[in-house]
Formats: C-alpha cells, structure tokens, sequence
C-alpha cells in the first residue's frame, strides 16, 4: 500500500511540476521576435571581430571583409525572419498542456499497474539472512558459509562452523566431509576426530564403518581420559556383539566417570547387557541396540525431530515430512506425540490417496480407525 | 520498495517523454509555453531516470535477487565497486544506463539552451523526446531491468568474469556519453530540417554537443582499447572486431562533423553537409546498438540474443535513419547554400578532411556489414580480417595525415598552398631528421614502418609548427612572440593539441606493429626466457582467494637491460559462483614501452607455458588519444565566439596576411 502511496505523490508532483512549468506567462515572445533574438549571435561575432583587431590578432583588412561578410548575413537574416510565417494560434496551447500533463501521469499509473509487482517487498541480502528461526534461512545460511568456502578452502573456522551445521540439517555425509577437511586443515584432536567418526556413523544408519572405529581408536590413543570415543567404540561393539571387547570397553569407560556423567546409566546398562549376553552365549535372539542408547545421538535426534514438528505446526508441510515426524516419534517411543502428530497430519492432508505410507504407519502403531 | 518506485519512474519517464516529443512537434511555433513545458519536461525525465538507475543500483548493491537482473548478473561475494558496474555489464543494466545518458543529454540542452529561440528549443526536445520514448518503452517492454523473482533465490549468479573488472567500470558510461551526446547533434539537425532555419548560430549551438560526444568517444574507444588488451591476454589492442568498429565508425562521423561544423559556424558554408553528418553520426551509433543488443554477432560485447529485441531495434532504427534521412532529402533543397570558397582554402581543406573521413566510415562499414549480410542471405560464413580493414582504413587515413597539417595554415576563403608548403618545410625537415635518427637508433632497415614514423612526427610537428608560426617566433622580436603565445585562444591550443596526440598515436601504433616481439615458451619455477634483453624468470606459482574467485597466480621476476628487477603478476583465475576462468596478464611498464606476459596451460612436464611480449612505445597510442581527448576539453571550455575572417580577393599574397583564426 505504500508503494502506492509513493507512486501517487510522485505522479501528483510530476504533474504540479509540468503544469507549473507551462503557466501562462507575462511578456512571452511569439516566433518572430524569437528569431530577431538570434540577432544576438551576430553582436557577438561583431564584438569578437573588434576584439581581435584590438589584440592585433586580425588586420584591418580582413576585419573590413569579416564586418561586410556579416553585414550581408544579418541582412539575409532578417528579410527571412520577416517574411516569416505568420504568428500561429495559441488557443489550443494551454488545454493542449494541461491534457499533456495530466495524461501522462495517467498513462504511466495504468502501464504501471499493468506490468509492474507493487506487492513484492524487496529482499536484500541483509533481511534474507536474518530472517532466523525457519528451517529454510537455516539452509540458507549453510548455503552462504559454502559458497564462501569455495572461495577460501583452507577456511578452517569457515568448516567448524560448516560441520556441526550439516549434522543439524541431518546431512550427515557432508558433515562427515567437512570434519575430514578440518582434519587435513589441522592436527587431529580427539574431539574432531570423535565428531568425524560421529557423522560417519550417523551417515551409514548406526553401523560404524572402518574409517570410523579408525578414527575413534586414534582419539583414544590422543587422549584415553577421553569418554566420546570410548561411548561410540563400546556401543558399536555392542551392535556387533563382540561381548569381550564390548565388556572392556565399557568397563573403561565405567572407569572415567566421576558420578554425574550423563551417560553413566547407559554405560551401565550397556555394562550389563554385554556380561549378560556374553555369558549366555551362543543366544541369538538379541535384541539389537537401537542408537537411542547412546544419549548423544538420542538427544540430537530429539532436538531434530522437535526441529521439524515445530516447523510442521507452523508452515505445513509435505506428506512425506509429516510421514517423517510421525515414524520418528514412535522411534522414540514418544507414541502419544505420535499421535497427535498424526491427527494434525491428517487435518492438513485430507487427501487419502496420498497418504497411504503414513496410514499404515498409524495403523501399524494402533491408532488408525477413531479419526477415519 | 524502492524497486517498484524505481520501475514506475521509468515507465513515467517514458510517458513525459511521449508528452515532450508531441508538445513538441506539434506547438513548437509557439515557443514560450509549450518549450517551457518540454523543457520541464526533459529536465523531470531525467530526474526519473535518475530514481530509476539508483534503485537499480541499489538492488545490485544490497543483492536484492528478488530483481532478476541482480540475480542474474551480481552475487553477495562480489566486491562493492563491480556490484555496482555489474548494473551495466548486461543488456537491461547497460539500456537502462544508456537511457541515464540520454536524459541527461536532453536535460542539459533543456538548462544549457536558454539562450536557444524557443521554437527551435522546442524542435530539438520534441526530438529528443521522441527518441527517449522509443528507447525507454524498448527497455521496459523488451528488456526490463525491473523484472522480479518470486521466490527470491538465494545466491546470485555472477557476472562474466572478464567484466569484472575497473574497464567495465569506464569503458561503457563514457562511450556512452559519446554514442549518445550525438543524439543532441540529430535532434539539432532534425529541427534545423523541420524548422528550416540554419545559420552559423546553429552551427555554434551543435559544435559543443559534437565536441563534448568526440571527446568522450575518443576516451571510451581508447579505454576499450586499452581493456582489451591487458583483459583478454592476446596482447591486442585493435580487433577489427565488428563492435570495435561500431564504436570507431561514429568517431570518425563525429570527427567529420566536428571539422565541417567548424567551417558552417565560422563560414557559414557546408551546412547541407553538416546536417547530413549529425544524422549520419548519431544514424551509425544506433548501428552499433542494433549490432551489439541483436544477437547477430557473437563477441565479448554482445549482450542478448533475442531475436525480438533485435527486431524491435531494426525497426526503430528504420524509423529514425529512414525518416531523417527522408527528411533530409525533402528539406535540404530549401537550405540555403552558404558561403563560397576557392578550392585551396581552409574550408577546401576541412571538406578534403571529410572526404577522407567519411570514405574511410564506407570502408570500415562495407567490412563489417558485409560478412553479416552475405551470411543472412544464406551465402557463406566469411570473416573480413584485420588485413582488409588494415589496406583499406590505412589507405584512407595516409594521405589524410600528409594533408593533416596543412590545413591550419591555409587562409579561410582562399589561400596559398605554395606559401604553406614553404611555412612548413622546416616541420618537414625535421619530422625526417626524426625518423631517420629514430631508425638508425633501432637498427631496422627501411620499409613500411619508416614510412609511418615519418608520417607520426609530420603530424606531431606539424601541430607545433602551427604554434610556432601563430606566434611568429624568430620572425618577430621573442618578447612579442611571448605576448602572441598567451594571448592565444584556447581553440588554436585545442585545435594544435589534438593534431598533436594524432601524431603520437601514430608513433605508437607504428613502432608497436613494427618492433614488437615476442616469444612462447615452458617453463618451470626458477627457469628463465629472455627477450628483447629482458629476462624473465618463473619465480613461484601461488595460490590465492580472491572475494569471489580463486587464482593461480604466477610470479615472474623481471630483469630489466639496466639490472633493475621488477615483480609482474599472471593470474588464471576460476570465478566460484558461475565457474568460469579467466586470465590475468602480467604487465610492466619501462618508460612508454611495456613487457607483457600472459599464462598458457600446464604442459606434460608440469612447465607453465608462457607468452612474452615486448611492445615498445605502445603506451604512446593511448596518450595520443588522452592527449586529443584532452584537447577536446579545453576546447569546450572557450566559450567564445570566433569569426573565421575571409581573405580579401584584392588583397596581394605577398603582404603576409594575418594567419586567420
């Protein structure tokens, strides 16, 4: 609207201004005495003739010739600007300019709310960036710190803002691409190394692929007091059902604690479930570890997944995203977040056909049927 | 906001200037009111425009990618000074700036033509007028720079590498404001033709217009020249290429017009000349925006290639050329012919200056049009090359360089080309002096380029030769001949000085083509080439970041004959938004020679291939055309009148007339 507002009192302004400019005035000249103004240009070749003699720059002789030249084309120019036209009629001047300037405003308004885009505010690289909190300047702000990493490589703050970044977004490969950067870009040290075998992890859907556990044991070698790698080491080992290592390696990590660790009771946990299968081998139906005992990834995934409900609510969403948040409650365990999850999917999907995962999803949890 | 205000004043802009061509044409009889109205009006369309270009500038600045064009040619990395010349380094930007251009031309006569009869001040903005409608309604329609993105992308996508750069910066608005100040020069003559009206007054109201459009398009062509060369790393300096010569095609117009407008303003002759060079001018300046914004050509220059917009500009130049030239037809007869003259005369002189210029705009247009029509009447794909362009142009411009200063010493009306000869012998004399030193010094042998040093110091000299002989010197007691030099009007510096830089120009377009040499080689870090007795050595190969690019850049380390050593810097450098590389040449300068090193590619062994020029007085081309620029300027500030006084028939040659202004 105040676009609007602008345009019209530039338009309004325009006009005044021509308007004014086109006033009828006292004393104005017609054609004929404008053209016997250009007499002026022959006083003034006349005084610079008579200059140049004075300053010796021109003879006398051919200050006489000049002069008579002169002569005859004022002479020419006057039997011409009087047998002039005849004074044309000034009637239809002033509503001529009136109509010309109140109609070129008009046309310009019309042309303008023809091809012109008054609604869209402008967004300059400032209000983009700041625009905090959505998902989508988060993405945005991943974008520029890339795109200024591709201008300097060896940015090291540039890729530890970067890292930790994309696990956010969940883009865990290309975390685990950017740790290994800053691992080129400096000496190692167990936590970056912890945070690379991390992404990895992540990347591969829980399963700790070489270049991980590689990883993790040269973070215990840096620093054995050290509890992530030691956490991640004793938790895959765990999954691999390797009870002996695993034993070990929880007891290792059992040995740092000083008591308020907030891992403790899963170490524990992890303690005893390895001692207990261990001794009961070779039983096969072991329930496999879910990455929910490891509190860091649990805590992440919750922040995550709290993340993406909070963007849901706001703005929608796709039926996939909606899909997504639904089967990561029930990961959780959090089965009534999962339902209302459901429900508000459901209000904001009401195509069915559409949603054909996310209703056997529901179905499969218990709580189809009552909001059919 | 600002965006949308910025788009709606240039739609109104367009409209006042509907407003300003019809009050124009169709009241300008009665003058008072209605030139009134147009110049408020002209001087209100510039003042739009002005919100226009800044609200652009001001997207491309703060990356508002919600406009398309900043999307489309800026990025948020770039450094602030080529965010701003990204503005014109793409088709809509550079309309939009030469609009800028042209409403400030038309606002400057509107302020400046006080002085002008109303009714003739009328007809010259009516004209303007009309050409700002046409060109401002083709930006918007076709080509608006106001175009919005929804949803706003987030990362532009760059300009071309090889505009971004501090020529872009300079190159376009100047030419520019030579390409368009000539527009002032057609709407004169459009209103001289409508009006019937033309005398030496109007002749001394276009002259500044033509000179001011000259200057700026000697700086620009020069500045382009001078880009090209150490930008696109061939150590070029003149392609022939069909936009170079769209630019050099108008400035040899405006030369002419210049000289012939000298002649109507102070003789009161060739006036059905001059009229028909003013459009001529302006006709082959729109040539070249048609050739640049078509897309019938592909170079460096050519912006867009969309078949409508190149459409919608033939038509418009139809429009303009045709109907001028239309007009000149039905109108020049009721001109009245002006003042007589003997052929040797200065005006002979100055019409065999146009002769020899406006022969020289056939030559170069019949070069550049021909390949582009053979090719669009399905003949085949020809290229006429530098050496059609170098016999033709060079056969023209020679003998209009031997006449060059001769004209200055001849009389006005008639004069006596024995006496001249005579005044100048001694210029001559030691123009060959000159020569023959400068030869024996370089150890060549005589051919063509002797010829043309000959040729440079003849022009040079000349110039000052004309100096000398105003002030008398060595005829005259010294302190007399002191007085005569202060006294001298600033046109007769002007006029000497810019013959003056042609001569220089010459010198160093001569000694360049004649003993440039070079050398391509491959090299490794710590090896070393030497040339011209100057060693090159590879120093080191770094890698660098630049604020939007990443680089290769190669460090030589330059040893001069006198031991001196200087650091030059190659680059190769890759831009990370649109991915494109684009080199750097190293240059150094040793007095008004320059070595120039450009970088190739990595051979099989890892050597960078490197090419070496050694370019001696190269520099002095471009202070020749500095030098006549400048000349240009200092003309323009003498606002005084002058009288070219005849030279009486009873009068004896022996009496040693005056030298006439």
């Amino acid at each position: 609207m105040t676009v609007w507002l602008f345009i019209g009192g530039t338009a309004v302004l325009v006009a005044l201004a021509l308007a004014y400019a086109s006033r009828p005035k006292k004393g104005q000249t017609g054609v004929v005495l404008q053209s016997l103004s250009n007499e002026d240009h022959f006083k003034v070749q006349l005084a610079e003739i008579e200059a140049d003699v004075k300053s010796g720059r021109l003879g006398e002789t051919e200050a006489e010739a000049a002069r008579a030249e002169l002569a005859r084309e004022l002479i020419h120019h006057r039997s011409i600007a009087q047998a002039g036209l005849p004074e044309p009629s000034d009637r239809w001047v002033g509503p001529g300019l009136a109509l010309a300037s109140l109609s070129t405003v008009g046309l310009a308004v019309i042309v303008y709310a023809f091809i012109g885009t008054p609604d869209q505010p402008a967004a300059p690289m400032a209000m983009r960036v700041l625009e905090e909190g959505n998902p989508i300047s988060f993405a945005q702000a991943i974008t520029r710190v890339e795109t200024q990493l591709l201008v300097t490589p060896d940015d090291i703050d540039g890729w530890q803002v970067l890292a930790p970044a994309y696990m956010r977004a969940q883009r865990f490969s290309d975390a685990a691409d950017a740790y290994r950067r800053i691992l080129e870009l400096k000496p190692p040290d167990a936590d970056t190394l912890t945070d690379f075998a991390q992404a990895l992890l992540f990347d591969n859907q829980g399963v700790a692929p070489l270049e991980a556990i590689e990883a993790l044991e040269q973070a215990v070698e840096m620093d054995p007091t050290h509890p992530r790698p030691r956490f991640f080491l004793a938790g895959d080992a765990t999954r691999q059902e390797d009870w002996d290592n695993a034993i070990t390696q929880w007891n290792e990590l059992l040995s740092l604690a000083t008591g308020d660790e907030p891992w403790l009771d899963v170490a524990k946990e992890g303690l005893s479930i390895a001692m207990a299968r261990g001794e009961l081998l070779p039983q096969k139906t072991i329930p496999q570890p879910s990455v929910l005992e490891d509190p860091a990834q649990a805590e992440l995934i919750r922040s995550m997944v709290a993340g993406l409900a909070e963007r849901l609510e706001q703005d929608g969403g796709s039926i996939e995203e909606w899909t997504r948040l639904v089967r990561s409650y029930l990961v959780l365990g959090e089965t009534e977040n999962a339902r209302q999850a459901y429900e508000k999917a459901l209000l904001t999907n009401p195509g069915a056909e559409e949603r054909v995962e996310l209703d056997a999803l529901a179905r499969d949890a218990g709580f189809t049927g009552e909001n059919e | 906001m600002s965006i949308e205000l910025g788009h709606f004043a240039l739609i109104l802009a367009a409209a006042i200037a509907v407003a300003q061509s019809l009050v124009g044409f169709v009241f300008w009889r009665i003058g008072g009111r209605a030139t009134a109205f147009v110049r408020q009006a002209a001087v209100l369309q510039f003042l739009l425009i002005v919100v226009s270009f800044l609200a652009l500038v001001q997207a491309f600045v703060l990356s508002d990618f919600s406009v398309a064009l900043a999307y489309e040619y800026s990025h948020t990395l770039q450094p602030l000074l080529y965010k701003i010349t990204s503005v014109w380094g793409n088709h809509e930007g550079s309309m939009l700036l030469w609009l800028l251009v042209l409403a400030l031309f038309g606002a400057a006569v509107a302020v400046f033509g006080r002085n002008l009869p109303g009714d003739l001040l009328a007809l010259v903005l009516g004209v303007q007028g009309a050409l700002g409608a046409a060109f401002i309604s083709f930006t918007i329609f076709t080509s608006n720079p106001f175009e919005r993105m929804n949803p706003v992308p987030f990362e532009g996508r760059d300009l071309n590498p090889i505009l971004q750069d501090i020529g872009l910066a300079i190159h376009p608005p100047l030419l520019y404001v030579g390409y368009v100040g000539l527009s002032v020069c057609f709407s004169f003559a459009i209103a001289a033709l409508v009006s019937g009206r033309v005398d030496a007054a109007w002749a001394r109201w276009v002259r500044p217009w033509a000179l001011a459009s000259w200057t700026f398009l000697t700086l620009g062509i020069a500045m382009g020249s001078y880009w090209a060369y150490y930008e696109l790393g061939w150590g070029g300096w003149w392609f022939w290429d069909p936009v170079e010569n769209a630019s050099l095609m108008p400035w040899l117009a405006a030369t002419a017009l210049l000289h012939s407008a000298l002649v109507m303003e102070k003789r009161v002759a060739l006036k059905v000349w001059t009229i028909f060079l003013a459009i001529l001018a302006f006709s082959l300046s729109l040539l070249g925006m048609f050739l640049v914004r078509s897309g019938i050509l592909t170079s460096v220059h050519s912006f867009a290639a969309d078949p409508t917009r190149g459409m919608v500009i033939l038509a418009m130049l139809a429009v303009a050329i045709g109907g001028a030239f239309a007009l000149f037809a039905l109108r020049a007869r009721t001109l009245r012919v002006g003042g007589l003259f003997a052929p040797i005369s200065r005006e002979g002189a100055l019409i065999l200056n146009n002769l020899f210029l406006s022969t020289a705009v056939v030559a170069v247009l019949v070069g550049t049009l021909y390949p582009l029509i053979l090719q669009a009447a399905g003949g085949p794909m020809i290229s006429v090359g530098a050496p059609f362009f170098d016999l033709t142009f060079g056969a023209l411009m020679v003998p209009l360089l031997i006449l060059l200063p001769l004209g200055p010493f001849l009389a006005w009306k008639r004069g006596d080309f024995i006496a001249v000869i005579q005044r100048l012998a001694g210029a001559a004399g030691l123009a060959l002096l000159l020569m023959v030193v400068t030869v024996l010094l370089v150890g060549g042998q005589v051919s063509l380029a002797t010829f043309g040093l000959l040729l440079g110091f003849w022009v040079a000299i000349g110039a000052i030769a004309e100096i000398v002989d105003r002030i008398r010197l060595g005829r005259i007691p010294f302190g007399q001949s002191w007085r005569r030099l202060k006294g001298l009007p600033k046109t007769a510096w002007s006029t000497a000085l810019a013959h003056f830089g042609v001569g220089i120009a010459v010198l160093g377009i001569v000694s360049v083509s004649a003993w440039e040499t070079e050398k391509v080689v491959s090299i490794g870090v710590g090896e070393s080439v030497t040339l011209s007795g100057y060693e090159v050595r590879l120093n080191d190969v770094q890698q660098i970041a630049g604020s939007n690019y990443v680089a290769e850049r190669v460090v030589f380390d330059v040893i001069a004959p006198d031991q001196s050593v200087r650091s030059a810097f190659s680059e190769k450098r890759v831009y990370t938004a649109s991915r494109q590389p684009s080199t750097e040449a190293g240059i150094l300068t040793y007095g008004l020679s320059q070595f120039y090193i450009s970088l190739g590619d990595r051979d099989e062994e890892g050597n960078r291939v490197v090419r070496v020029w050694y370019k001696p007085y190269i520099t002095l081309m471009w202070y020749g055309a500095v030098i006549m620029a400048f000349a240009g300027f200092l003309s323009l500030s003498d606002r005084r009148l002058r009288v070219g006084a005849p030279k009486t028939a009873r009068q004896k040659p022996k009496q040693q007339p005056e030298p006439a202004e």
